[in-house]
């Protein structure tokens, strides 16, 4: 499974990851490599010429905001990972960590998923949302995520 | 200091307020109008903002209850999503952009929206049309303030204050904020490094030609210093992390 790690991420961590890709599956870009200071309206054009299924994010503010990007992102066929780091700093060492313990099981949703979804990626574990669920969601019609 | 003075005018302005609020909770959507396009894809380049973000994109005068205020009485055009508790309300790049207007015009000139509500709605009109023709403020025999365009023109009845110094500071406003329309950028005052493009993260303020925010700087703030953050980030101009941590109040870690 191709991901694609955005900006906030340090780009050594992409390298790094892939020395395990052969454990856990998933072999990750950073867009500081191939676009730094992309556009949102890029980033599916960006993944598909790559072969990219995923981009990997992090929220850490105005989650309300982010949602409806991440909505545009997965109607566009982009699934979305995105990290939450609660209270923990997302430092380089944080980002290696977190990733390289959930990136079998990163690999094994996205590549089960029949459709674009939304991973919400937090030190305790992974949510999966489908558009849909997250659509209710926004539209207030379904459970909030924390 | 003396207490406000509650004047009719301001209890009418409430009324009106609370009246709409009620409307609305019972599920009411003032000045709603079909969207020309709902679909979420399009939401991709036309900016998302929470009202907080707004707020501090264009501080310091700006505060939320004015932009509800203004989005009550639907000077703002509807939003990308009505806020419920729980829920914040978004707004477009579009709205941010009349809400800096609407800000700035009202700081200079002092007026009252119950009363320049026509020639708010035509200067806001004009800043996003397609065609930009460049306004030009003038002052009426009868000492009123007016807008013009070259072939039509408004007065604004609330404007108190004018000085005739104003004029050109405030016709430079409006061109500036045209420019911003037409760019796609925003510029945040006091911070050249950092801007709002409604193409990048949505809108949220970042730091110049990345994708990385200053909401996220100023969450690494406490645990990584300046040395690390430009190793984690080379490419960040010289200046755009300490720029982050100062828009979002932030210490850098020593």
């Amino acid at each position: 499974v191709n991901l694609l790690l955005d900006e906030m991420f340090d780009a050594e961590v992409a390298s790094a990851l892939n020395v395990l890709a052969y454990r856990h599956g998933c072999i990750y870009s950073a867009i500081r490599s191939i676009a730094a200071g992309a556009a949102d309206e890029q980033i599916p054009t960006i993944c598909r010429d790559r072969g990219i299924g995923a981009l990997v994010t992090a929220n850490v503010r105005d989650f309300g905001a982010r949602l409806v990007l991440y909505q545009a992102l997965l109607d566009a066929g982009i699934s979305v990972v995105v990290v939450r780091p609660a209270r923990l700093a997302l430092t380089p060492e944080v980002q290696m960590a977190l990733l390289s313990a959930h990136s079998v099981r990163i690999a094994k949703l996205l590549s089960e998923a029949s459709g674009s979804v939304l991973l919400r990626l937090t030190q305790g574990g992974i949510v999966e949302r489908s558009l849909d669920e997250l659509r209710d969601e926004i539209e207030g019609r379904g459970s909030h995520l924390p | 200091m003396s207490a406000p003075t509650l004047t009719l005018e301001h209890m009418f302005e409430a009324i009106i307020v609370w009246f709409w609020k009620r409307r609305r909770q019972r599920g009411y959507s003032p000045g709603a109008v079909p969207r020309a396009d709902p679909s979420p894809s399009s939401l991709l380049g036309r900016g998302i903002y929470t009202v907080s973000e707004a707020v501090r994109i264009l501080r310091p005068s700006l505060t939320r209850r004015k932009v509800h205020y203004w989005l009550d009485e639907e000077i703002l055009a509807e939003p990308i999503r009505w806020g419920r508790k729980g829920v914040p309300t978004l707004l477009s790049y579009d709205q941010v952009l009349r809400i800096r207007i609407l800000q700035r015009l009202r700081d200079d000139l002092g007026f009252t929206l119950r009363k320049s509500r026509e020639a708010l709605e035509w200067i806001t009109k004009h800043v996003t049309a397609d065609q930009w023709v460049k306004l030009t403020f003038f002052r009426t025999g009868a000492g009123q303030v007016g807008i013009t365009d070259g072939h039509d023109a408004i007065g604004i009845p609330g404007a108190q204050r004018l000085l005739e110094g104003v004029l050109p500071e405030l016709e430079a406003f409006l061109a500036e904020t045209r420019e911003a329309w037409e760019r796609k950028v925003l510029p945040i005052k006091g911070f050249d490094l950092l801007v709002s493009d409604p193409r990048v993260m949505a809108g949220s303020p970042v730091i110049i030609g990345t994708r990385i925010e200053t909401a996220f700087i100023a969450h690494l703030a406490p645990e990584v210093g300046l040395r690390d953050l430009h190793k984690m980030y080379p490419h960040v101009p010289e200046g755009g992390f300490e720029q982050a941590a100062k828009f979002e109040e932030a210490e850098l870690a020593a």
